[in-house]
């Protein structure tokens, strides 16, 4: 275990950035991707706010003692988590409620998230220029 | 992947927002960093270490000029993608 934590160490550290330009800029636009709803501005604003978080999360807890920040920094993006998968995949889940034939509540959740993505965009941009 | 058939015609409602609404939202968003997570910061920093100078003069001022700085971006962001919307 300990030889496998530190072979994804050593390679998430060799390939860090190009790990993370492939996964938020070059998989997006796959020929095949659906659309980007909002232009690639929003895009990536929305894709390196999630990025960032994952990616704190997982040098949080695969990385050793050089990550002690990393990890407090990845504790303060699981409230954003939570709300993103809250929004996307539990109560909020858009396509459930479309099939479920709830027209009100599909559309109310489509307001929500829209509010989340709108309101939370300024505080990713600003945190994770501030973070890197 | 398909697309899903679109909602109902009279379930749909536009998004509504006003000027006044981001605003408010803006000053939400800074105001909560400058009267509870900066105090926090403060008094934390203050508990464990000893060092209370973040409610030195230099600190409030800094912080009260960075987050209206950050309200007004805020607020300019929001009002950009919204204006997309309409």
């Amino acid at each position: 275990m300990d030889r496998l934590l530190s072979a994804t160490n050593d390679f998430l550290s060799d390939h860090y950035v190009i790990l993370k330009f492939v996964h938020m800029v070059l998989l997006p636009y796959r020929p095949g991707a659906p659309p980007l709803p909002m232009g690639p501005i929003w895009f990536l604003c929305s894709a390196i706010g999630k990025g960032c978080r994952m990616t704190l999360n997982a040098f949080g807890y695969v990385t050793g003692p050089w990550n002690a920040s990393m990890r407090r920094k990845a504790r303060a993006y699981r409230f954003p988590h939570i709300a993103d998968f809250h929004l996307a995949h539990f109560g909020g889940n858009k396509e459930r409620l479309h099939h479920s034939s709830n027209g009100e509540a599909y559309e109310n959740a489509i307001h929500t998230h829209w509010w989340f993505l709108i309101i939370t965009t300024p505080i990713i941009i600003v945190s994770i220029t501030f973070t890197f | 992947m398909t697309n899903l058939p679109l909602p109902d015609e009279k379930t749909v409602r536009p998004f509504a927002y006003s000027d006044a609404q981001v605003s408010r939202i803006a000053a939400g968003l800074s105001g909560y960093v400058l009267f509870i997570l900066y105090p926090a910061y403060g008094l934390l920093r203050g508990w464990w270490l000893g060092d209370f100078s973040s409610f030195s003069v230099e600190g409030p001022v800094v912080a009260v000029a960075i987050l209206c700085a950050f309200g007004f971006f805020a607020r300019w962001t929001i009002l950009k993608y919204l204006w997309i919307d309409s």
